[in-house]
């Protein structure tokens, strides 16, 4: 569904990811780990048409998305979750929900936000409250739920795990499995949280600064000596 | 009454009247600054294009400046998208020195091309529909201004609902936010800028139409009112809309109360005094976010 191919990002003129190319395919959870740096927020910002591309392309079911603008990219259907959530502070949790369904109309928006309380409860219970004094975890939720009112066709999270106590980054995991086989949602996942990634992930890449080094299966690369060396201090 | 509490009330009374114009200026300016972080400088001069319309549309046609109104308004928006296409849109990226040098230079531009058009006369609209004053309580009240009050009032809260309860004016909001977020949300944020300057300068177009009825036109008449409206959105908090509004009533009054209480000639230097310390109290102004 998805087809990065052979792309080139920088910023002033310094690349920050050099030959990449990859595939999500309908249905799937992808994962795409690397540490700090690595060039993995670079890669979805890339996608979403937050970041130009100097070379290569980025193919969405045959529609190339590497020469539209963000919201032109959006009405594609491909929903981005940008690090550090990106939430509108300043709105409702309902805004920023219903703002996640800016481009579906009454009918859908409806329907989806009982979807997205259904899966949160607890922005059920703070819709009406100011997004800004949400705590960190119901952020990265508010975040998350957005991005799924698009109704999108991918949805791209960057790190929603980070900075989330144990118990919190758990229960992102299982929400990410939930919503790709009770949704059917196609997920493009980066995260520095290997193991717990790996765990959820149909198949995954490996980015090193800049650069793919690994793809496999998620548990096939668990078990990949190279990976347990490098990210599970094995 | 006493004649020094009439004096006091009358004098209230008008500062009040000019704050809801005032208010609706800084709200024109307020809204293009917060959902694009570009102040325009040209704003006092869209308001003396606006007066000047007015104005030609009275003496040549005859066109009662209420009657002129929607069309300043609208000319005044399409002015501004045309700005934002032609002029600001090519410096979003550009340093901050180059987004100021873009907005002074259209206001020397826009004073120069005013100053050669039409001369330094000061021009005065005769008879309109709202000439004359009515009186309450011994309190005189001019319509012109009762009249400009009002709009004022009425336009600055068609423009909050519109940013409240439309679709469009949550893209706005969401924009003024965060463009990149918004963008991530489908929304054209390049589009929502066009919006910003059409809607700023259309605000402008309706309060220079109402001032008209009752203020002096000259090229340099923007320079008077822009001075205030600067004061009044730093007050309310760059980028809030309920803050100018506030902020243009509260300057209104104090800039008549000073006169009253002390000299004319110093009015302003109180509304600078306010202004200063907000500076030092509460940088981020009475409503301000940021
Ligand atoms: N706005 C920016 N300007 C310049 N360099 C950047 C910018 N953002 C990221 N980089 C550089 O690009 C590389 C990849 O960064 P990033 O994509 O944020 O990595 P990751 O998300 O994997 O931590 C890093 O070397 C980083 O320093
Ligand atoms: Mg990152």
């Amino acid at each position: 569904m998805l087809q990065v191919e052979a792309i080139e990002v920088r910023y002033d003129d310094v690349p920050a990811l050099r030959d990449v190319s990859l595939e999500v395919k309908e249905g799937e959870i992808v994962g795409v780990i690397g540490s700090n740096g690595a060039g993995k927020t670079t890669l979805l910002r890339a996608i979403s048409g937050m970041r130009p591309v100097a070379e290569g392309a980025i193919i969405l079911d045959g529609v190339p998305l590497h020469t539209l603008k963000s919201h032109e990219i959006a009405a594609h259907g491909v929903a981005h979750v940008p690090e550090g959530r990106g939430i509108f502070a300043y709105q409702t949790v309902l805004r920023n929900l219903y703002l996640g369904a800016f481009l579906r109309t009454k009918e859908e928006r409806d329907e989806m936000l009982d979807r997205v309380f259904e899966l949160f409860p607890r922005l059920y219970e703070r819709r009406n409250q100011q997004a800004g004094t949400l705590s960190g975890g119901e952020q990265h939720m508010l975040a998350i739920g957005r991005g799924l009112m698009a109704r999108p066709r991918i949805l791209m999270l960057d790190e929603p795990s980070l900075g989330l106590m144990p118990k919190l980054v758990d229960m992102i995991f299982e929400l990410v499995q939930r919503i790709n086989r009770e949704d059917g949602l196609t997920i493009l996942l980066v995260e520095q949280n290997v193991l717990e990634s790996l765990e959820v992930a149909d198949r995954a890449y490996v980015l090193e600064t800049g650069s793919l080094v690994l793809e496999g299966g998620g548990r096939e690369l668990l078990d990949d000596p190279q990976v347990q060396k490098a990210y599970l201090g094995m | 009454m006493s004649p020094e509490v009439t004096l006091l009330v009358q004098s209230l009374v008008s500062g009040l009247l000019i704050g809801f114009v005032f208010s609706l200026l800084s709200v024109g300016l307020t809204l293009i600054f917060g959902v694009m972080d570009i102040v325009n400088f040209a704003h006092g001069e869209h308001l003396m294009l606006a007066m000047y319309l007015t104005f030609w549309m009275w003496y040549l046609w005859g066109i009662d400046p209420l009657l002129s109104l929607p069309v300043v308004a609208i000319a005044l928006f399409i002015l501004g998208v045309f700005t934002y296409k032609v002029l600001i849109k090519h410096v979003l990226d550009a340093p901050m020195l180059a987004q100021i040098f873009v907005t002074f230079g259209l206001m020397i531009f826009l004073r120069s091309l005013a100053q050669v058009l039409w001369s330094e006369d000061y021009r005065r609209i005769g008879d309109t529909w709202v000439s004359g004053r009515i009186e309450i309580f011994g309190i005189f009240i001019g319509l012109p201004q009762l009249v400009a009050a009002i709009g004022a009032v009425i336009t600055t809260g068609v423009l909050y609902i519109f940013l409240k309860k439309t679709r469009t004016g949550w893209a706005l909001e969401a924009t003024a936010e965060n463009k990149e977020v918004a963008g991530l949300m489908g929304i054209d944020t390049e589009r929502m800028f066009a919006l910003a300057w059409g809607l700023g300068l259309a605000s402008v177009g309706v309060a220079g139409a109402l001032l008209a009825t009752f203020n002096p036109i000259s090229p340099e008449v923007g320079a008077v009112f822009v001075l205030v409206t600067f004061v009044a959105v730093a007050l309310g908090g760059f980028g809030s809309v309920p803050g100018a509004f506030v902020a243009g009533i509260i300057i209104g009054v104090v800039q008549v109360l000073g006169g009253f209480l002390w000299e004319p000639r110093f009015k302003t230097v109180l509304v600078y005094a306010i202004y200063l310390g907000v500076v030092f109290i509460r940088p981020q102004g009475l409503f301000g976010q940021r």
